[in-house]
């Protein structure tokens, strides 16, 4: 829990003093403007709701996992992966508590959206099932932090981070059916989606905030966990096997 | 005579040496199928709007402005790639040298020409089909050259960001993400420009995609020369004025630089 809160703690100053990391979050709201405006032009305003989630779920997408890959490739630059690697403490930990911060500032995005839907198209979008919204957004955030675990363990050995990082955004916005239902993808590319959180997370959200009710609630608030809970555990494994392999063999250095 | 062959010696090294930074910021693999495939996905998830809203031609308005966008977006690289010689330590050197540094920082970032050009056409010779969008060979010949003049024109107003960032270097990434999700929102490559109030619409005719996206757009639907010719000239005007601005920024810079030593090797 140390490691955690110290991870945690650390990830605040290095956030408050990088412009860089609050990018998602300044851009998000010229996201929604982008969305709001194509559904608005196209006269579809039921689709509003949908317009005014997407940002967000993109934006917590994105911000974890730029910022999971930041963690491993700045202590990389700064020669700190390796200090870390050779202390007794766990470095997966410590990155939890990085990628939990991150994660948890991610969800202010949904404010923005929202607040951009209100302030600029003066529509305010009800959240008609509070609880499945609620319930829906707390176990997203679970899950993508587990994912950006996931993603920081596989960063730790590439060198090439950041060109890995840039791959992993649209490909899961279209799997993640972050706008558009994955219903409405190609039948032989939905099965890949159903093993990415986000396309529950974002079929679960648009329901919440649609007229009918949400049906299957448990089942796919079950979903969403366990694939976080997977991504995690997957994720802490890998990350400590790694600790282990390069602790042993020296496979890292300085330079 | 000597002043100009200086001139392009200076241009002739940096645009080598933008060659080669391409080459070690990409390996051919890494940008096919890393990049490449990163942007094909972009425009996929823009053209499937369309389909979530049922109107096939809004999908291809939708397919067609994101290619340009995604052509006039790697131009914008120019933005951090203008603050990486400051990084570099470069910069002072830069500075105390005799040539203009416009020269230099006009070539050091051309390399995204070629990134965004080869980009750019390869994800709309993929991506149309994908949607049922019909896109002629000759067509696509006179597409390519317009997709070159959004490229080159936005290159002269990210030239000029790169030397205003100059002065504030942490922000580099927020203005090339800002910019870049402004010219998605107004320029008309999502929405049409006339969807906003005037003063966003007078926005976008500043920016050089909002003129190239509609002669490209134009081009596709077969008009005449005499309508597309006014947007080419407009385009090529806009970027021709940003890029004598990014010039007149530039040594600005070096002068102040020069007067107050205010320029460091490194940050």
């Amino acid at each position: 829990m140390t490691e955690f809160l110290s991870g945690w703690r650390r990830q605040w100053d290095v956030v408050t003093s990088t412009p860089d990391y609050w990018m998602t979050l300044i851009t998000n709201p010229l996201l929604a403007v982008l969305f709001l405006a194509i559904v608005q032009n196209a006269g579809r305003d039921d689709l509003l709701g949908h317009a005014v989630l997407a940002p967000a779920l993109l934006g917590m997408w994105a911000m974890s996992l730029f910022i999971s890959g930041e963690v491993v490739a700045r202590d990389r630059d700064f020669g700190l992966l390796e200090a870390s690697l050779a202390t007794p403490s766990s470095y997966g930990m410590v990155t939890t508590g990085r990628i939990a911060l991150v994660t948890v500032l991610a969800l202010l995005g949904f404010v923005e959206s929202w607040l951009t839907a209100l302030v600029l198209f003066g529509v305010a979008i009800p959240i008609r099932h509070p609880l499945a919204f609620a319930t829906g957004i707390g176990l997203s955030a679970f899950a993508m932090a587990g994912t950006a675990l996931l993603m920081s363990a596989l960063f730790i050995r590439s060198t090439s981070v950041r060109r890995f990082q840039n791959t992993l955004s649209y490909p899961f916005y279209v799997l993640g059916g972050i706008l558009v239902p994955v219903a409405l993808l190609p039948d032989w590319i939905q099965p890949f989606s159903r093993v990415i959180f986000l396309s529950w997370s974002s079929d679960l959200l648009r329901d919440s905030v649609d007229v009918p009710p949400v049906e299957d609630l448990g089942w796919r608030l079950l979903a969403i966990a366990s694939l976080g809970a997977i991504s995690f555990l997957v994720g802490r494994w890998l990350v400590r096997r790694m600790e282990d392999h390069i602790r042993q063999t020296g496979e890292v250095s300085f330079t | 005579m000597t002043a100009l062959t200086d001139s392009i010696r200076v241009l002739r090294h940096a645009t080598a040496f933008a060659v080669t930074e391409l080459g070690a910021i990409y390996t051919w693999r890494s940008w096919a199928f890393g990049w490449v495939l990163r942007v094909i996905t972009q425009i996929i998830f823009y053209a499937l709007i369309g389909i979530l809203l049922d109107d096939p031609n809004l999908v291809q308005f939708l397919l067609i402005g994101n290619v340009a966008l995604i052509a006039a977006s790697t131009a914008m690289f120019a933005i951090p790639s203008t603050q990486w010689e400051r990084y570099a330590g470069t910069l002072p050197l830069l500075v105390a040298a005799p040539s203009r540094v416009m020269l230099v920082f006009l070539g050091r970032s051309i390399e995204w020409f070629a990134d965004g050009l080869a980009t750019s056409v390869i994800a709309l010779v993929v991506v149309a089909p994908i949607f049922g969008v019909s896109i002629t060979l000759g067509q696509l010949l006179l597409v390519i050259p317009l997709l070159l003049l959004v490229i080159v024109t936005t290159y002269g107003m990210a030239t000029f960001l790169g030397a205003i960032v100059l002065r504030k270097p942490d922000v580099r990434n927020v203005v090339s993400n800002l910019t870049i999700s402004v010219m998605a929102i107004v320029t008309g490559a999502n929405i049409p420009v006339e969807f906003f109030a005037e003063p966003i619409q007078w926005l976008a005719q500043i920016i050089p995609l909002t003129h190239g996206l509609q002669a490209i757009r134009e081009t596709i639907a077969g008009a005449p020369w005499a309508e597309i010719g006014p947007d080419v000239a407009l385009c090529l005007g806009v970027g021709i004025v940003w890029m004598a601005i990014a010039a007149l920024s530039f040594e600005r810079f070096a002068e102040a630089g020069r007067k107050d030593g205010s320029i460091e090797f490194g940050d």
